[in-house]
């Protein structure tokens, strides 16, 4: 029994390692992000610890209102579809700018303007980053 | 001025419905305005979460004689004449799962929260003694734990975990026990930590009350030492992105019901206590391969491998039983060993997002160090990022940020 038990475990160990070890990008993005804002914002001690839990939140909800949009069916084979798609994604900019408004009323008050407006230009130049990983890849 | 005729009164209704469905209109916008809201956003920080553990160590000769020598005496040398050798296995299955998470943020935009979780375990401990039967030991818990973040620097923690401890070999033969713990984790900074409590746990192979004195020096997310008496003590350090090492040292132990089948005890109990713990040391490689799945193994010696055999009536009989835990009838210390551990962890749906959350960090790694179950196995931190540097992320494809990127972004 102990044999059995030991060898489906590390059977079922090995295989998880095999179709996992390519990991998740979209989560490695992510983490680059923070730590591309982390480093831009230098952040103290007391700004980091109210900052980060709003600016998830903020995400989250940012993260929550693009799925919803992406749910969409993206090919129209009429013209009510066509417009259901257009509804959406004018909902999801009406909601990005909601969103934003109320992080950037909050986050105001707990890190200096300078820094909210550093945080919009690492946002910025993390996407340059990624753009340019991205077209570097192209003109292989 | 004329008499107000009749023929007015459609019109105006009609006035008046106009001005209704203009309001009824407002109405509907401030509706979609506030629509703009309804968006349904992760609602707990801890998914529901499957484990497993197995955990073996390989035989030992049953002793004959005391440490120094000396012969041992008359019953303790019939039980050990008995028993023979001693080889261990164990392997769990557990969970736990979110039931409330409560958040709020307080004036200073300072967040507190506050999570409420239900866990359950269940583990089959198989003591193998070469000179009896083979005993197959479940120990099946379920039990609730509180935590609550208050944004700033403090955490509090409790658990109580009652379990079930039977002898799957033979039938009828079971007690109930329970373990649990309170404490209070103060978090100076990211990189400093204390924990103060109390814990009745069973990790020493017998009842133990026990203060839980803890620090950690380092930040989670990097390299760090902590001291987690009674649990463990570790050095840990991030090996990339998805790779964690460890060395670390702590007790593996139970208490375990046991059919007294084999005339272990002279006495006329028909169950007795079997209870072992070894302090182990060794090296673990923990795998966060995304937030849903991690894995672990750790392999290393074991210094101290400690059994012992207990019985009510035999522990009735003593006068120093109590809070101290129960007297053995036979308690040998073994010559190390190496021992091998491997788990599972995984983690089912969306979290919230914790990025630099160092105090909801401290909440997971609360978490983690205190098992469900009270079996000092720990599922890891995969939940925990580790802090990466700025590096290129090789096989970047467009469909991977397109949601960061909108189309002026190309222009």
């Amino acid at each position: 029994m102990i044999r059995k038990s030991f060898h489906i475990a590390l059977a079922l160990l090995f295989i998880t390692l095999n179709i996992f070890s390519q990991g998740n990008k979209k989560e490695k993005i992510e983490a680059l992000r923070v730590a591309f804002i982390t480093s831009t914002l230098q952040l103290t001690t007391e700004e980091s610890q109210k900052f980060w839990p709003l600016f998830n939140e903020y995400q989250d909800q940012l993260k929550s209102a693009r799925k919803e949009f992406k749910s969409q069916p993206s090919t129209f084979e009429n013209d009510p579809q066509a417009i259901a798609y257009l509804d959406a994604e004018l909902l999801l900019k009406q909601r990005e700018l909601k969103f934003y408004k109320e992080f950037y009323e909050k986050i105001k008050k707990v890190i200096p303007v300078r820094k909210v407006a550093l945080l919009r230009k690492a946002e910025e130049d993390f996407k340059k980053e990624l753009l340019k990983q991205l077209q570097g890849k192209s003109n292989e | 001025m004329g008499k107000r005729t009749k023929p007015d009164m459609p019109i105006t209704r009609f006035l008046t419905i106009l001005i209704c469905l203009g309001a009824f209109g407002n109405t509907y916008t401030f509706a979609q305005n506030d629509s703009l809201k309804k968006i349904k956003i992760p609602k707990h920080y801890f998914t529901p979460t499957l484990f497993t553990d197995f955990y073996t160590t390989p035989e030992k000769n049953i002793r004959t004689t005391e440490w120094n020598g000396k012969p041992l005496p008359a019953e303790p040398l019939r039980i050990a004449k008995v028993l023979k050798n001693y080889a261990y296995s164990q392997s769990i299955g557990g969970f736990y799962f979110p039931i409330l998470t409560r958040e709020k943020v307080h004036e200073d935009l300072s967040v507190s929260n506050f999570h409420f979780l239900g866990t359950g375990c269940y583990m089959l401990s198989m003591p193998r003694f070469g000179g009896i039967n083979n005993h197959n030991l479940l120990k099946a818990s379920l039990g609730l734990r509180g935590i609550y973040n208050n944004g700033k620097k403090g955490i509090w923690f409790m658990e109580a975990s009652p379990y079930l401890s039977a002898d799957l070999s033979q039938g009828q033969t079971y007690n109930y026990r329970w373990a649990g713990t309170i404490l209070y984790d103060y978090m100076a900074n990211p990189a400093l930590s204390f924990r103060f409590g109390v814990t009745r746990t069973f990790i020493y192979g017998n009842l133990s009350h026990l203060p839980y004195i803890g620090i950690r020096i380092g930040r989670l997310d990097r390299s760090y030492l902590s001291i987690q008496f009674p649990r463990n003590i570790s050095f840990s350090f991030p090996m990339g992105r998805t790779w964690r090492g460890s060395i670390l040292t702590k007790p593996m132990g139970g208490l375990f019901t046991m059919a007294n089948t084999d005339s272990l005890y002279n006495g006329s109990d028909k169950t007795i206590m079997y209870g072992r713990f070894e302090m182990i040391t060794g090296f673990r490689l923990d795998a966060a391969f995304n937030n849903h799945l991690s894995a672990f193994a750790s392999a290393g010696v074991t210094g101290i491998k400690n059994l012992g055999f207990y019985s009510f009536g035999y522990n009735n009989l003593q006068p120093n039983k109590g809070l101290q835990g129960y007297v053995p009838f036979f308690a040998q210390r073994l010559t190390g060993g190496v021992f091998l551990e491997f788990g599972l962890t995984l983690r089912i749906g969306q979290a919230r997002s914790v990025y630099k959350n160092y105090n909801m960090y401290e909440v997971f790694n609360t978490n983690s160090n205190l098992d469900p179950g009270d079996n000092n196995t720990n599922t890891g931190d995969a939940n925990i990022p580790n802090d990466v540097k700025k590096k290129a992320i090789s096989n970047l494809k467009t469909k991977d940020i397109q949601d960061l990127i909108e189309a002026q972004d190309m222009y």
